[in-house]
């Protein structure tokens, strides 16, 4: 049983087609992609004791609000302290132990709500689930850019678009079972809990009973790595340790941090914002819509914006994401004062294509300036930069509105100061892609041997 | 894929290929649809 989940058992046959590793990756993240919709529970969440309404004893909604900000800490903890153990391990045990985790939480979680204990939830689908999600997030990428030296860039780009959809399927799955499993005397959380801790567990079942890694020196067929040293694409290797000490790494760092902050800053606005900002034109329903289209966008910039990177090179990408969301960021005040909503609709959509490219094309550009060594470490610990903008985020777009609100400014142009500041964020995104140049060869790990 | 002679050749079949990629993409495709479904009234202005 044990030898199943061992690296050697997992090492691929001559024959193995490395496009069985794609559907793989994307069973792992279309299942922990989940999270984004956990929102759906905090309405029934807040009821289990009332039903049709909240009463005294029920679970407040900024206490519920802890249990997702508990599982993107842990996804960025879990991710920077197992990512060495998965490059060791190998990618299926890693996986067995996130579906394990993530549908645990579950698990546990529908314990708590049943007991009505809101710490057995947080340590449930905030901690174990967490875990589950920081593991499971960075399994397959690791896989995936080894298998695809060709194109890492797509291959990320196909996981990770993986991860936005899961969204989209977590949220109706949830609905549909909510409604299924709702009584007159029960909101139907806990149950509908359990079925989704089975789903995803089988989900996530497939991609570790799938996936492969190739074997040593392995290269497609017809690959010819370039002779010619590329600029910023490295040959060499750097440890997971040692990539820590270099400049890349906190200049990485801090373009995926301001990256995901100004998106998530505006993610959480848009509905209000489109409301407040067309008032009379747009109504809360197509608001609703407006926020579903964006995750469209966020889902397909994932994937294009990541392939785009293999053809034009990652710092070139990240220069358009920063550039080009700069100049929409300026504009979208401008664009909110039209008569027509397309051109906002438009330009927000490309603000979370690149918010969404922004994630996926990170760990090609980590395995150009670091080798693939230890992608997967590296990237699990670059992703405490998401866990810092996942707080980050919010609580800067909310408190700049606040103060805005508090000093007489219009709702509508109190948008107008945020959109500034995002935009300034960016601008420190695209002055740290700029200074990113290639890794000093003290740090590779080759050069490091010879010297010994 | 490179051949190594000491190795047995396990050839993927394409079917197999093909269904995993059925497998996963069915349930991001009815996730999909459902924005879709979830979208049409900004556009539809009800």
């Amino acid at each position: 049983m044990h030898s199943f989940f061992d690296r050697e058992k997992t090492i691929a046959k001559p024959g193995f087609s490395r496009w069985l590793i794609p559907p793989a990756a994307l069973a792992i993240h279309l299942s922990i992609g989940q999270v984004y919709a956990f929102s759906v529970f905090n309405l029934p969440l807040s009821k289990i004791i009332g039903v049709t309404e909240s009463v005294p004893g029920d679970w407040k909604l900024t206490t519920i609000g802890w249990i997702f900000s508990l599982a993107i800490v842990f996804l960025g903890l879990s991710a920077a302290v197992f990512g060495k153990w998965l490059e060791r391990v190998g990618p299926r045990k890693a996986m067995f132990l996130a579906a394990l985790c993530f549908s645990g939480g579950f698990f546990v979680s529908s314990l708590g709500v049943h007991l009505h204990q809101i710490w057995i939830v947080y340590l449930g689908y905030g901690v174990l689930g967490g875990i589950g999600l920081g593991i499971g997030y960075i399994s397959p990428v690791s896989t995936l850019i080894k298998w695809f030296p060709d194109r890492p860039g797509m291959a990320t780009g196909m996981a990770i678009m993986g991860f936005g959809g899961g969204a989209m399927i977590g949220s109706p799955l949830a609905v549909a079972l909510l409604d299924y499993f709702s009584t007159p005397i029960s909101v139907g959380v806990s149950e509908t809990f359990l079925v989704m801790g089975v789903v995803y567990f089988s989900l996530m079942m497939f991609g570790v009973i799938t996936v492969r890694v190739p074997p040593k020196d392995w290269k497609p067929e017809g690959y010819v790595p370039s002779e010619k040293p590329r600029k910023l694409i490295t040959n060499n290797h750097v440890n997971a340790d040692i990539a820590l000490k270099t400049p890349q790494f906190w200049l990485l760092w801090v373009i995926l941090c301001v990256n995901v902050t100004a998106g998530i800053g505006v993610l959480g606005q848009a509905s209000p914002m489109i409301q407040e900002m067309f008032e009379g034109v747009i109504t809360a329903e197509a608001a609703a819509g407006f926020v579903g289209l964006l995750s469209l966008f966020n889902l397909v910039g994932r994937f294009f914006w990541s392939s785009l990177s293999d053809k034009i090179g990652r710092k070139t990408v990240y220069a358009i994401y920063f550039g080009l969301g700069l100049l929409m960021y300026t504009l979208i005040p401008s664009l909110g004062r039209l008569d027509t909503a397309i051109w906002f609709v438009i330009g927000f959509g490309i603000i979370m294509s690149m918010y969404g490219g922004g994630f996926s094309t990170i760990p090609a550009y980590l395995r150009d300036l670091f080798g693939t060594y230890q992608v997967g470490a590296i990237h699990g610990r670059l992703l405490t930069a998401w866990s810092t903008a996942g707080i980050l985020g919010p609580v800067l777009v909310n408190y700049i509105r606040e103060i805005q609100i508090n000093a007489g400014v219009d709702k509508a142009e109190a948008y107008t100061v945020t959109m500034y500041i995002m935009a300034g964020l960016l601008l420190i995104g695209l002055v740290c892609n700029y200074l990113v140049k290639e890794v000093d060869p003290k740090y590779h790990m080759i050069k490091k041997k010879e010297e010994e | 894929m490179i051949e190594t002679s000491q190795q047995e050749v396990e050839k993927t079949p394409v079917i197999k290929i093909a269904l995993a990629w059925l497998f996963v993409s069915i349930p991001l495709m009815w996730g999909i649809y459902q924005v879709v479904l979830k979208s049409l009234p900004l556009f539809t202005g009800s």
